[in-house]
């Protein structure tokens, strides 16, 4: 027996060398008759298309989607067979809620690094138009109770505990935490109570988010990063039109009278998939792909939201702190910020945390606070506000949209940051 | 005040409280004070049944992980009570009983299959603002310790001058600062859920009609259904020890609907909470709980 499996140990950097998502489009909308297989089918086959890996066999393919059908067991597998990669490659499932997508990146980027792959695909989707209806518990035990049952007769005793308004109650999909029965948004609109985020502020930067991500499409940015699906070019959730006053004119979704969330700074249901190919430098330059920019490292945190000790979404507060320790980095060393929108309020409840003195002190430890981040820095293509969030697909379009923003600024670092249902909070760092 | 024993063996059956409870919808009009039923009710091994645990927490939304619900024994207690206040000897109908406040101490972890001797009687008169009210005591014993204890309120509405002690207890919190931390759906059948698992099967609870015969214009949730699940929801995982529970009970929670939790966020084993309505302006419970707490 050897004493220590990884030895010699290897750690190579890890290459994003592109990636590929499918416009993300409201859910009822081009995609309602889409499966996340479908999905995710169409985001890995642009990939393929795109740096040209038919036949290959990779190393691996981790991906995932937060809302799903039992049959989907092994939705990334199933999506995998259905490209033109090679069969042989492995794939699997990952699920962190919103988390998703990024966590998957880092399982395959660790692999890389340790050697134990030389290329590998992470991605994720969702689709919330496809959404898995249950059949209605009760019913559900009576059916499992009559499985169990020995013989006919105990079989059809079991059966007869069937009652017709079993049928008509299914099991539907929430949108809201199990521990507290309240949905993401209310969760948000407390956080934003307890920081006192204003209105406007969150309005602007739901405007700044679909400004920016009209102007990326502009200029082409998302050219080489999207794969048009269902005559779909563009995200349709983008309001290249948006307004501060007309912005102004929605009702609060969550609060109706001291509510400042509005489904215009709150991220809609969205359906979509993106996947992003990383690779070791060696590998790369074998194929002869340029690399994009480098993944540098991950921190998942999680917080204690159910007893009401930190707001639901404020993991990444936590997990980028101690991420930048690790790495002997600050604030200061980075060019971009990649911070994913579920909420405005979440984006502003989180960059003030960081320049809360006593709040860093207290929660996250620190002597002095983070500090500001200069706005121009984040989300500089526009966030989720803008395009929408595929629970799972978030991670894979931030990271291969950062990584090839550095290499178009022809080098620099970047920080990712989502929040999760859950408490979790998954942050990572790109750079070349 | 002496009390005689008499040991309930076995529990009264289903059917028997319902009979008890319509006999008591009449009682004749009280002459002078109120007397103090002496009957004091035994039953000298309730097990403590795993499956049966295991549906009433399913019903109020226990983890297993928890252990055996600090509000549980309160259940297998309840026939008694219902036993006391039907009683030929108790001075008014039961059905105008209303459950107004209830303290549960736990000594010790309760263990599933454990068994426990309880004893209920009426412990005193209590003078209270809307009427009179009645202290019921519940005590359960296992091997002879004091390891779960609770004193129940009951009231009987628009008693003039009524006797006994002023009641002073009502649980006063700092109304400021609390947040709204969960939403708990009310389904129209928990009444019906709620006693198959707890034997209260007080028709204002289990169907419209019945909830209209005494005035409400629907069925209206368990009080302790309430207590549970607000337990439930702000219980850390793994079992009690040391633990109380206190709650006053407000306006009633109709069926079906939606209720909310307030409670402020934590600063170690003690939470003070109200159950409100969905818009969170009116109260239908405040309660603290406390737990593991220093005894010194």
């Amino acid at each position: 027996m050897s004493d220590y499996s990884f030895n010699p140990a290897p750690t190579r950097r890890v290459a994003i060398i592109g990636g590929n998502r499918i416009p993300f489009a409201r859910s009822n909308s081009v995609y309602a008759h889409d499966s996340n297989q479908d999905l995710l089918v169409a985001a890995l086959q642009g990939l393929v298309d795109r740096y040209n890996l038919h036949g290959q066999c990779l190393g691996e393919f981790a991906a995932g989607a937060v809302i799903k059908h039992s049959r989907d067991f092994n939705l990334a597998r199933e999506s995998l067979l259905s490209t033109t990669l090679s069969p042989q490659t492995p794939a699997y499932d990952v699920q962190q809620a919103c988390g998703t997508g990024l966590e998957a990146a880092l399982l395959v980027a660790n692999k890389i690094a340790l050697g134990q792959i030389d290329v590998g695909i992470a991605g994720g989707c969702d689709t919330t138009s496809d959404a898995p209806i249950g059949i209605n518990e009760s019913l559900r035990h009576t059916l499992l109770a009559a499985n169990r049952a020995k013989g006919m007769g105990d079989k059809l005793k079991a059966l007869l505990k069937v009652r017709p308004s079993m049928l008509f109650k299914p099991l539907l999909p929430r949108n809201g935490e199990p521990r507290t029965g309240l949905s993401m948004g209310e969760h948000c609109e407390a956080m934003a109570k307890r920081w006192q985020i204003k209105r406007l502020a969150q309005d602007e930067l739901a405007l700044t988010s679909h400004q920016r991500l009209n102007a990326a499409y502009t200029r082409g940015f998302f050219d080489d990063l999207i794969s048009p699906y269902r005559g779909l070019a563009r995200d349709n959730n983008l309001r290249a039109d948006a307004s501060l006053a007309k912005l102004a004119g929605l009702s609060p979704a969550y609060d109706r009278h001291n509510g400042t969330l509005t489904a215009g700074n709150s991220t809609p249901l969205t359906d979509g998939a993106s996947v992003v190919l990383l690779a070791s430098e060696a590998w790369a330059a074998e194929h002869g792909l340029p690399v994009l920019a480098y993944l540098r490292t991950g921190e998942t945190a999680a917080v204690s939201f159910v007893d009401g000790t930190e707001g639901l979404l404020m993991a990444p507060a936590y997990a980028v702190p101690r991420m930048l320790k690790r790495e002997g980095l600050s604030f200061a060393d980075f060019d971009f910020f990649e911070i994913h929108e579920a909420f405005a309020a979440q984006v502003l409840c989180t960059l003030k945390a960081w320049e809360d003195a006593d709040y860093c002190r207290e929660r996250l430890g620190l002597d002095a606070p983070l500090g500001a981040i200069d706005r121009s820095k984040i989300n500089v293509n526009g966030g989720s506000l803008g395009c929408g969030h595929p629970f799972a697909a978030t991670g894979g379009r931030q990271l291969a949209a950062l990584a090839k923003t550095i290499h178009d600024n022809g080098g620099g670092r970047g920080l990712i940051s989502i929040c999760a249902a859950g408490g979790l909070g998954v942050t990572a760092i790109v750079e070349k | 005040m002496d009390y005689v024993t008499q040991i309930i063996d076995p529990p009264p059956s289903r059917t028997q409280l319902l009979l008890d409870g319509v006999r008591a919808l009449r009682k004749p009009k009280l002459e002078g004070a109120p007397l103090l039923p002496r009957e004091c009710l035994v039953r000298s091994a309730v097990a403590l049944s795993a499956g049966a645990i295991a549906a009433y927490g399913h019903a109020c939304g226990f983890r297993r992980e928890q252990g055996v619900p600090l509000s549980y024994p309160h259940v297998l207690a309840f026939p008694l009570h219902l036993m006391l206040l039907t009683r030929p000897s108790f001075p008014y109908p039961a059905s105008g009983m209303v459950h107004l406040a209830n303290r549960i101490h736990q000594h010790q972890r309760l263990h599933e299959g454990q068994a426990l001797r309880l004893q209920v009687w009426c412990e005193r008169w209590v003078a209270h603002t809307k009427g009179q009210a009645l202290s019921i005591a519940t005590r359960a014993y296992s091997a002879d310790a004091l390891v779960w204890q609770s004193d129940s309120l009951y009231l009987r509405r628009d008693v003039k001058a009524p006797v006994g002690e002023p009641w002073e207890d009502a649980l006063t919190l700092q109304e400021d600062g609390l947040l709204r931390s969960q939403r708990w759906a009310v389904p129209a059948d928990l009444g019906r859920r709620f006693a198959k698992v707890s034997g209260d099967f007080n028709p204002i609870h289990t169907s419209v009609i019945g909830a209209r015969i005494f005035g409400f214009r629907r069925a209206i949730a368990h009080g302790m259904w309430t207590l549970g699940r607000a337990l439930a929801a702000q219980q850390p995982p793994g079992g009690l020890e040391h633990a109380q529970a206190h709650c006053d009970f407000k306006l009633p929670i109709f069926l079906p609907g939606q209720v909310t939790l307030w409670n402020r966020p934590v600063t170690g084993p003690r939470r003070e909470f109200e159950v409100r309505n969905a818009a969170g302006d009116k109260p239908h419970m405040r309660g603290l709980f406390v737990w593991n707490e220093n005894r010194q």
